[in-house]
């Protein structure tokens, strides 16, 4: 995204809701490519990420009107839409060709610092970021792998190959501290 | 149990918007938050603390066939836009319709509840040049007025927004930002007289707002209540 700009992102989605098309152009140049990349880590299928947008935007336009700022920052409301969208295409897809194969995990083995570290270079999620790595490896590994695939407590179990409850209390005590570190 | 059943809630909107709360799970909570407003708040706030974890994701730019397909699917709404007189004629045509369909939800608005369709108001100047965009959220009790483009209102001078209910006089629902939101809250008494008003006016006043409870200075901008 080359455009971080929170009141240009405000103005834009405000211009959606009247209806103005070439505001919602704008904010679709703005959006996209970190939405994209969202819904391409959850799905791992252009086909499947590329419905998930297309439907995440389909709503933005609609529901543009119903965003205001408790709702969080536009591209927090935005990227959650999308999130939400993907998660319920996950759902839907039959365990036969479930999108994440064991491929995929394997690739997570790597423990591939990448996005974490990206993230750590930006200014305002330094203090989650501190906040997570204040956690134990397992719980951070958890909310991580939840978070940027989409992978549910069983698929979490079956690949950290610990039981179910297990991996239910490394979520839950993760998301305690997380939101007990930033208050 | 209560402070129980309030951990076990903080749970289930931070599983929520993790991800992990699924399959059915997820089907009932997703229904519960639509009656239940602090759950929703709590989502939002979960939303918030997590979705920075995206700062970090490498962007990747989606073929140009994705956007052509979002284009498809709101074109009908586009073409009001091919010119702007034919969006106002349009939008004014639509505010006419409105102005029926309030009359006919006044007792939904006197009694607001969840899911109350939201309303909206395009404040625009004589050369119908959009000022500001106030939408009401009847679930927090307030308006919130986004300022667009707006021209100084001069020194220790501001704007300040009025209901103009039929047959009354003018009522303020307080001064407007120059630049960003500002929520305005909604008293039931306000709430009454709005649902009254088919629309909002804009008027000069005093830096700290009307001394007299009436505009006293130029209206500037107006705006028809529109429900969405």
């Amino acid at each position: 995204m080359d455009m971080d700009n929170k009141q240009q992102l405000d103005d834009l989605l405000a211009r959606t809701a009247l209806g103005d098309q070439s505001a919602f152009d704008l904010l679709y140049q703005h959006t996209s490519s970190l939405l994209y990349a969202i819904a391409f880590k959850i799905l791992k299928k252009t086909e499947y990420a590329e419905e998930a947008l297309q439907e995440a935007y389909v709503r933005i336009w609609h529901n543009a009107g119903e965003y205001n700022s408790e709702k969080g920052a536009v591209l927090t409301w935005m990227g959650s839409i999308v999130r939400y969208r993907c998660l319920d295409m996950l759902r839907k897809v039959k365990p036969e060709e479930s999108i994440h194969g064991k491929s995929e995990y394997i690739i997570m083995e790597d423990e591939d610092p990448g996005p974490l570290e990206q993230a750590l270079m930006a200014g305002d999620a330094r203090a989650l970021m501190d906040c997570i790595e204040s956690l134990q490896e397992k719980q951070r590994r958890s909310i991580l792998m939840a978070f940027y695939e989409g992978l549910t407590h069983e698929q979490l179990s079956r690949y950290l190959s610990v039981p179910l409850g297990t991996v239910k209390s490394w979520v839950r005590r993760g998301l305690d501290k997380i939101r007990e570190c930033l208050g | 149990m209560v402070n129980g059943v309030d951990d076990n809630r903080y749970d289930l909107a931070a599983e929520y918007v993790l991800g992990t709360l699924r399959g059915n799970a997820r089907v009932q909570f997703e229904r519960l938050l639509r009656e239940d407003a602090e759950m929703r708040k709590r989502v939002h706030e979960w939303e918030s603390r997590l979705f920075v974890l995206s700062d970090g994701i490498e962007p990747l730019k989606p073929h140009a066939r994705v956007w052509k397909r979002i284009q498809a699917r709101v074109a009908p709404r586009s073409d009001m836009h091919k010119s702007r007189i034919g969006w106002w004629r349009a939008w004014a045509l639509a505010a006419s319709v409105m102005l029926v369909v309030l009359s006919v939800t006044t007792l939904q608005l006197l009694q607001p509840e969840e899911g109350s369709a939201p309303a909206v108001v395009v404040l625009s100047d004589e050369s119908s040049r959009a000022g500001w965009v106030v939408h009401a959220d009847y679930d927090n009790k307030q308006l919130i007025a986004q300022a667009l483009q707006i021209n100084d209102p001069g020194e220790g001078k501001a704007f300040e927004l009025w209901m103009l209910p039929k047959d009354e006089p003018p009522r303020s629902l307080g001064l407007l930002p120059l630049q960003g939101k500002q929520h305005l809250g909604l008293s039931a008494d306000k709430l009454a007289v709005l649902q009254r008003s088919g629309a909002l006016a804009v008027s000069v006043e005093p830096a700290g707002g009307s001394p007299t409870g009436l505009p006293t200075g130029p209206v500037l901008y107006q705006g028809k209540i529109l429900e969405i």
